[in-house]
């Protein structure tokens, strides 16, 4: 592959992916959008992570740095989970209270 | 058994949670039986651990024999291993509580079973914080934390779905924002072991590493900062049973505090990293609103809300200690730790113990309780006075080592702070003290007390009394160990150089 789209994938795609993450956790209003945002922000630390995994080989290997490596996947597990737990969480709020939306659901649940 | 004892000091705790898991489908009693044996066993195990810490200082303990950065290092210290066994106190206590819990509804009976496993969880997360050397796993905690004490929320609580989304939700972006920082570290250093990485850091010369790893990993420490503050928490507050918050408070944030402390202090404190302007000022600014909220706790009409903001504005102490940086700030800082561990959660078991059910509980019922509830007022008024800094309250102490680090450093900002925040806490205390005495003929309407909810308040004052009484000894046994080398009071080598003795 070209290096200059090599570098631009490994640098651009996790940076992309955790400012799009922020931004959704803090502007959306529905809560399923809200743990895709979460989901995107988790999934950018775990390509840094990958990628530091493919910069710093193994000391005599080409393979990539498996403690990198560990914690990559180590993240990407814990999103799997988590985001898992998240989604089935907002499901259930969206049964008890008919909507997807944050405030709406607050105003139902008040006091 | 007397070679592993940190592995299985962290281990039982969550090898008990999974084993109530199954048991939690036979038999309650069987639960609750379960849940004493395995803390009071946890409690022997460290026990035993003491007399090799006071003779050695520290315990190293590399999980399955393997040596950082493959394995994971658990360090107990003796003043890590008092927390612990502070810790382990609250969650026994907390037992006396779950006992008489009966929650509503067809699963109601279910859920208390689980309730107990939760909390067996979050003490092992709480052990696994204040036991482990591993960034990475750190992170596994936090986020394990977040699912364990949103659970709990959601378990108790049937209008608390929303509570325990935010929480997870929030908690968990903020430990992945903790990860961003342990990344950074492991780039630079490629180690994610703690002592590993001070050492490297200081070889590598990159204190902005540092700087910039620590700003991102404090993040994490948010949530745990500002529960159950009411402003976000209202509704979580009225509908939650008093003694869960307490335990969730006092074990999880004050575990949490501590590992903010090795963080700061034994991994990223580089020798020469300088901390610039704005973090100087944040931090004092952080400080300053923390404190603050000793003012709006005093303009609360519901206890429980009062209660709340105390333990939240009382991580100010926790904070103006970690920014003197001091000898004696820290000391103070460790001790108010300890002290507040105590306290926080003796204050949530007085609310439960005055509560009927769960709902608002308005200051108003408490006019007189002084002379109806004589013991649970005595008890009140130790944790209120240790949170104020009343002598001999382990409490005071800690503020007056904290006071003591402020007039070393000369940092007359922080003294005064520290001192309006005293002056006006000691004004609300007599204020809540004669409100708490005042005399009416009618009687006020509280739930009778019983063995079952006096017993855990006294054994916490008695604990805060203790702790005041014999700090000198506290301080010197397990504080002065745990500070930073520069702190400790260690005989300074007399390396010979060209031939002649140096100091």
């Amino acid at each position: 592959m070209n290096p200059h789209l090599l570098l631009i994938f490994h640098y651009a795609f996790p940076i992309v992916l955790a400012v799009l993450g922020f931004w959704g956790l803090l502007y959306f209003k529905r809560i399923d959008l809200k743990v895709w945002a979460w989901v995107f922000l988790q999934c950018s630390v775990g390509f840094y992570f990958l990628q530091l995994s493919m910069e710093n080989p193994a000391p005599g290997s080409n393979g990539p740095n498996p403690l990198a490596l560990d914690l990559g996947s180590g993240v990407f597990i814990v999103a799997l989970l988590t985001g898992g737990l998240l989604l089935g969480l907002a499901g259930f709020l969206k049964q008890q209270n008919g909507s997807w939306d944050e405030d709406e659901i607050n105003r139902r649940l008040k006091p | 058994m007397s070679q592993q004892g940190p592995v299985l000091l962290l281990l039982l705790p969550w090898a008990g949670a999974l084993l109530m898991l199954g048991v939690a489908l036979l038999s309650r009693r069987l639960c609750s039986l379960l849940y004493f044996l395995v803390l009071s066993l946890d409690f022997w195990v460290l026990f035993r651990s003491f007399p090799v810490l006071i003779a050695k200082g520290f315990w190293n303990y590399e999980l399955g024999g393997w040596a950082p950065p493959w394995g994971i290092e658990l360090v107990e210290t003796p003043f890590n291993a008092l927390l612990t066994g502070f810790i382990l106190v609250v969650a026994i206590l907390a037992w006396f509580y779950i006992r008489k819990l009966r929650l509503p509804g067809p699963t109601g009976a279910r859920r208390e079973r689980w309730l107990l496993s939760l909390f067996l969880f979050l003490t092992g997360t709480a052990l696994g914080f204040l036991l482990l050397r591993d960034a990475f796993s750190i992170y596994l905690l936090l986020e394990a934390l977040m699912i364990f004490w949103a659970g709990t929320i959601l378990l108790l609580n049937p209008k608390g779905a929303l509570d325990a989304f935010r929480i997870l939700l929030w908690g968990s972006a903020a430990s992945t924002v903790y990860l961003v920082g342990v990344l950074f570290l492991s780039a630079s250093a490629g180690t994610v072991q703690l002592d590993d990485l001070l050492a490297q850091l200081f070889t590598s010369k990159t204190p902005g590493v540092a700087l910039a790893a620590g700003v991102f990993m404090v993040f994490a420490w948010v949530l745990p900062s500002i529960f159950p503050a009411p402003y976000f928490f209202s509704r979580l507050l009225n509908h939650t049973p008093s003694f869960v918050t307490g335990f969730l408070v006092s074990v999880g944030a004050r575990s949490a505090g501590y590992l903010l402390f090795v963080l700061c202090f034994f991994t990223l404190n580089v020798p020469n990293l300088v901390l610039p302007l704005w973090t100087t000022l944040l931090l004092y600014l952080l400080v300053l609103l923390l404190l603050s909220l000793f003012v709006l706790a005093s303009r609360q009409r519901d206890f429980q809300h009062a209660m709340a903001y105390l333990a939240v504005a009382q991580g100010g102490y926790l904070l103006a200690g970690f920014v003197l940086g001091n000898k004696s700030g820290l000391a103070g800082s460790l001790l108010e730790l300890l002290s507040q561990t105590l306290a926080v959660s003796g204050l949530f078991f007085v609310s439960e113990s005055l509560r009927q059910g769960v709902g608002p509980q308005p200051l108003s019922r408490l006019i007189g309780m002084a002379r109806h509830r004589f013991w649970t007022w005595t008890a009140l008024m130790v944790f209120l006075a240790s949170a104020v800094g009343v002598p001999p309250t382990g409490g005071f102490f800690a503020k007056f080592y904290l006071f003591q680090g402020a007039l070393e450093k000369h940092d007359w900002a922080l003294l005064a702070i520290l001192s309006l925040a005293a002056l006006f806490n000691l004004f609300y205390l007599g204020k809540f003290t004669f409100y708490l005495c005042e005399h009416r003929s009618a009687v006020p309407d509280l739930p009778p007390p019983s063995f079952s909810s006096l017993f855990p308040i006294m054994v916490l004052a008695a604990g805060v009394l203790l702790l005041g009484v014999f700090h000198q000894e506290i301080l010197h046994t397990y504080v002065e160990p745990s500070l930073p080398r520069a702190f400790q009071n260690l005989p300074v080598p007399n390396v010979p150089f060209l031939g002649k003795a140096v100091e």
